[in-house]
């Protein structure tokens, strides 16, 4: 081998070595300081109330609670807007609507996820007198989910629609039928797509902090009520300057990497099985 | 005859069921640039453009200019895309050029969970764990060698531009490097034929590939930008939030979404200070719309 190439070599694996080092890094740091949270306090954590500043660990179930809630109302909206603006993009490509939609959605994607929040504190929680919710900041998630929905379902959809749509119509069947033939054909890739949906709404921060409270020790009461998140508290609290809190924010930061990484891995397992 | 009938079917075979949720985004798009305009007129007339061209941000005499905000974002962002250029391409050429098929999928992988991690995460570890340590080592080694330098002119502080910067870098070099691997990894084999034709090595064949993706590249890095300018959490966590103006990036600053978050809490709805952040939204909304169209443009012409 020359020089000139060994050196190419050198250079490119040191890059590709820093460029994911910081993940092994923060990876490890929240699993030996969020542990080490987790094990003092247990399945407690999960449950308890945050602390008062200086007085012990306490727990994260407020903002658990109120995470698991906000996204799954978040899910609940933009799965099936999602799902069916994907479907009409895959079947009519060539339409205007579905061309400025597939547009519209492609730019969505990459909004400043601040911006969503300020529209839905600007529209739901003044404009529809709702005031800082669960359910705005649940529909704020939705907002951002939708996109990644919406391009993941077409792309699940586009092998399945060349492969069996001509033979779907030529034995007669309603679109109606086909379009279910080709949801159980891609209902994989659909749901890889959702997961991913999910897990990007998971760990947003900036929408919740414009739709919902800050304030960590209330549990749900309803959805109208206000309830806090977990990147809230982890945001907040890692501003604060008591030492307890930044432990509760480690804890915190654990449970919000397990989350993630288990829709993550759940994704990849439905790759993996599909392939 | 033969055209009514394509209207009609037209009109017919679409389910309006499935037309729908299109409609909705269109509704939501549109919404979200009526509202920001609206919430932002307050600002306009009672300030005119100084809301954007002004250093003076001061409740007290409710006078409001973001430009300290504006100047730390592009600094923020110019810090990261910089960061980010080498190790993304590094990043995408390895995975398609060095490794293995069982590495490559892992190294995918783990790429891809990272640019999906929640933000905040990078914030609070940057704020703790990377800012002390490079305080303690880089920061102070710059100041102390390269303080005659305007870029490194100011005291080390761990919160800072750089820190900023060196965060949101970390941070977009996954997005980056995935948009540039999934064009690197479409590029002709017939290329890569040609050069090994002429007796070249890898050297060649990597430089040959990147001239040949290179809009892709550009437009890959400008949609970077446009993500970088509104990352929110991690950077208000480590740029330090203080309203400066200054060459040196050792210094603490603010960005445009550090600033909308921070004062948001602490403002009254209506009122010319909620407006002026709204106005600061705006720009921030129009910032990363235009980069997306740049962004597509650049492709476009590529192709």
């Amino acid at each position: 081998m020359r020089l000139k190439d060994l050196i190419i070599m050198f250079l490119i694996s040191i890059g590709t070595i820093i460029a994911l080092l910081p993940f092994f890094w923060i990876l490890l740091d929240i699993v030996i300081r969020g542990f080490h949270v987790l094990a003092q306090r247990g399945i407690a954590f999960l449950i308890d109330m945050p602390p008062l500043p200086g007085e012990g660990i306490g727990g994260i179930g407020t903002v658990l609670e109120g995470t698991l809630f906000m996204v799954g109302i978040g899910a609940l909206i933009a799965i099936p807007v999602g799902l069916f603006a994907g479907i009409y993009i895959t079947f009519y490509p060539t339409s205007l609507l579905a061309k400025l939609g597939r547009g519209l959605v492609e730019i969505m994607i990459e909004y400043p996820t601040i911006i969503i929040g300020i529209t839905v504190f600007l529209i739901v929680v003044i404009g529809l007198n709702i005031g800082t919710s669960a359910i705005a900041g649940g529909i704020a998630l939705s907002i951002i989910m939708i996109p990644y929905t919406t391009l993941q379902v077409a792309e699940a959809l586009k092998i399945p629609k060349a492969q069996l749509m001509e033979a779907s119509y030529a034995l007669g069947l309603t679109t109606k039928n086909v379009i279910r033939i080709l949801l159980g054909a891609g209902k994989n890739g659909v749901l890889t797509g959702i997961l991913i949906g999910l897990a990007k709404i998971s760990g947003e921060t900036a929408p919740l902090l414009f739709t919902t409270t800050t304030s960590f020790n209330l549990y749900l009461a309803s959805p109208l009520s206000p309830v806090s998140g977990i990147p809230v508290l982890i945001y907040v609290y890692a501003f604060s300057p008591f030492e307890n809190w930044h432990s509760v924010a480690w804890g915190a930061s654990l449970v919000l990497v397990l989350i993630v990484l288990a829709i993550f891995i759940l994704s990849r397992f439905i790759i993996w099985r599909t392939k | 005859m033969r055209r009514a009938n394509s209207i009609r079917k037209y009109f017919f075979n679409i389910s309006y069921l499935y037309a729908l949720p299109i409609l909705v985004i269109f509704l939501l798009v549109g919404s979200i640039i009526i509202s920001l305009f609206l919430a932002s007129i307050d600002a306009f007339l009672k300030e005119g453009l100084t809301v954007y061209t002004s250093n003076v941000w001061d409740p007290h005499n409710n006078v409001y200019g973001g430009l300290a905000a504006i100047y730390g974002s592009i600094v923020v962002v110019l810090i990261a895309i910089t960061i980010s250029i080498p190790l993304s391409l590094s990043l995408a050429i390895f995975l398609n050029e060095y490794a293995p098929k069982i590495l490559r999928q892992i190294l995918i992988n783990i790429s891809d969970l990272m640019a999906s991690f929640p933000t905040v995460i990078y914030g609070f570890w940057g704020l703790y764990e990377l800012s002390p340590l490079l305080k303690g080592i880089l920061f102070t080694w710059l100041y102390e060698n390269f303080s005659w330098i305007p870029l490194f002119s100011t005291s080390p502080y761990g919160p800072s531009f750089l820190l900023a910067g060196i965060i949101l870098g970390i941070m977009i070099t996954p997005f980056a490097s995935s948009i540039i691997r999934e064009v690197y990894s479409q590029i002709p084999e017939t290329i890569r034929e040609g050069v090994y034709a002429l007796g070249l090595g890898k050297w060649e064949i990597i430089k040959v590939s990147i001239k040949y993706i290179k809009s892709s590249i550009i437009s890959g890095f400008v949609l970077a930008f446009g993500r970088g300018i509104g990352e929110t959490v991690a950077v208000a966590l480590t740029v330090g939030n203080a309203l400066n103006i200054t060459p040196s990036i050792l210094a603490p600053g603010y960005t445009i979404p550090a600033l909308i978050v921070n004062q948001f809490g602490s403002t009254y709805y209506p009122s010319l200070q909620a407006s002026a952040l709204f106005a600061l939204a705006l720009l921030l909304f129009l910032i990363g719309t235009v980069m997306i169209l740049i962004a597509k443009f650049v492709t476009l012409r590529g192709e």
